[in-house]
């Protein structure tokens, strides 16, 4: 009985090994064909979403005063970065990594947008923001809003936003913020993040692969 | 160039006002505020010639009322900056402030400042001399110059 046992368990243990040799190169074959277009974006700096995220409908100002809505993210790239004006930091720093970006791909001028979002609505007001975001580059955009329908963006995107109380000087106080670069394809869909060290070089590198796949 | 130019024409004088202390302070600059800024960010390379541990405890300038030294960290994804009580340069060592590191916060701006001005701040040594350093204001609006600012060390 034992000897009989034992070919037909061999029997069924090969099966199952056959059987999952199959299943998992059957795997590899559709994630590879799935990947097809995005050949080559396994090796790149940026956090890539292999799923690019629809946003949630959001009304904000540019600091012309004109209505700043997902409309405003759709038909070309857009590169965006939260902060604030009183960030002496890194939010400049970035806003020149930004400007280099910008310079990088000025034969793609139509297709790219820089916007920076205020995360301090209480002190940026669009004329201060505008006058800001010029000093870097004067296409760039400055946009700002209520509290709440910034809040209703930063929460959906995952970037935070806290104020950081001075008690010595009130009127200076302080807010961590995200220091990510956020990437929305044309479809105005959350596409990918360049993280810190953020350099224009490969930032313009990442986004020509990641254009190309799209 | 120019940047090369203001950098050495300061790194002459800081080696002058700092002969009585152990610090040399080079490659000092100043960001140029954008416009409506309220607090600028100072960037700068302290090395410590002697043989003991220096401490910086206060900065102060006739053209701020505050300034302090930060940290900038960027933890989980989160930039935050965090104040850096006593600043120290570890005997034969030297520590650097730029940009999206450690830094100075300039609060209050007595006049307005613009590429081609320069500041005089004065870091005070604990029980030793105050080094007076002559900071230049600097214009950095791309990656690419920041770069080549902070090459020739
Ligand atoms: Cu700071």
């Amino acid at each position: 009985m034992t000897t009989q046992r034992t070919p037909s368990k061999l029997r069924l243990a090969l099966l199952f090994a056959v059987t999952t040799v199959l299943a998992v190169a059957a795997g590899y074959w559709t994630s590879g064909y799935l990947l097809k277009g995005q050949a080559g974006l396994q090796d790149l700096q940026a956090t890539h979403f292999n799923a690019a995220r629809a946003l949630q409908p959001f009304e904000l100002l540019d600091h012309t005063g004109k209505a700043f809505t997902n409309n405003e993210l759709r038909g070309h790239w857009s590169f965006i970065f939260f902060g604030y004006t009183h960030c002496p930091d890194v939010c400049p720093t970035t806003l020149s990594v930004l400007n280099s970006v910008a310079t990088r791909l000025r034969e793609q001028a139509g297709q790219t947008r820089y916007i920076f979002i205020s995360v301090d609505p209480e002190r940026d007001t669009p004329d201060k923001l505008g006058q800001f975001v010029s000093y870097f580059n004067t296409d760039f955009i400055g946009v700002t809003g209520t509290t709440e329908a910034i809040g209703q963006l930063t929460r959906q995107l995952g970037v935070i936003a806290a104020r950081v109380e001075d008690g010595a000087d009130a009127e200076n106080y302080l807010v961590d913020h995200t220091a990510s670069i956020l990437l929305i394809d044309p479809d105005g869909h959350f596409h990918a993040l360049f993280s810190p060290p953020l350099k224009a070089a490969n930032i313009v590198s990442d986004f020509t692969r990641i254009a190309e796949a799209y | 160039m120019k940047l090369k130019g203001i950098a050495l024409l300061t790194l002459f004088y800081s080696l002058i006002a700092a002969a009585d202390s152990p610090l040399v302070v080079t490659e000092p600059w100043i960001r140029e505020a954008p416009p409506g800024a309220g607090v600028l960010a100072a960037y700068m390379v302290i090395s410590n010639r002697g043989t003991d541990t220096a401490t910086i405890g206060t900065i102060e300038s006739p053209d701020f009322k505050r300034i302090e030294v930060h940290r900038t960290l960027v933890e989980e994804g989160v930039a935050r900056m965090v104040p850096v009580e006593a600043l120290q340069i570890a005997a034969a060592g030297q520590v650097a402030l730029e940009p999206g590191g450690m830094h100075l916060m300039l609060y209050h701006p007595k006049r307005p400042l613009r590429e081609g001005d320069s500041v005089t701040l004065e870091l005070q040594q604990s029980d030793a001399a105050c080094i007076r350093v002559n900071v230049p204001v600097v214009r950095m609006t791309a990656d690419d110059t920041a770069d080549h600012h902070h090459h020739h060390h």
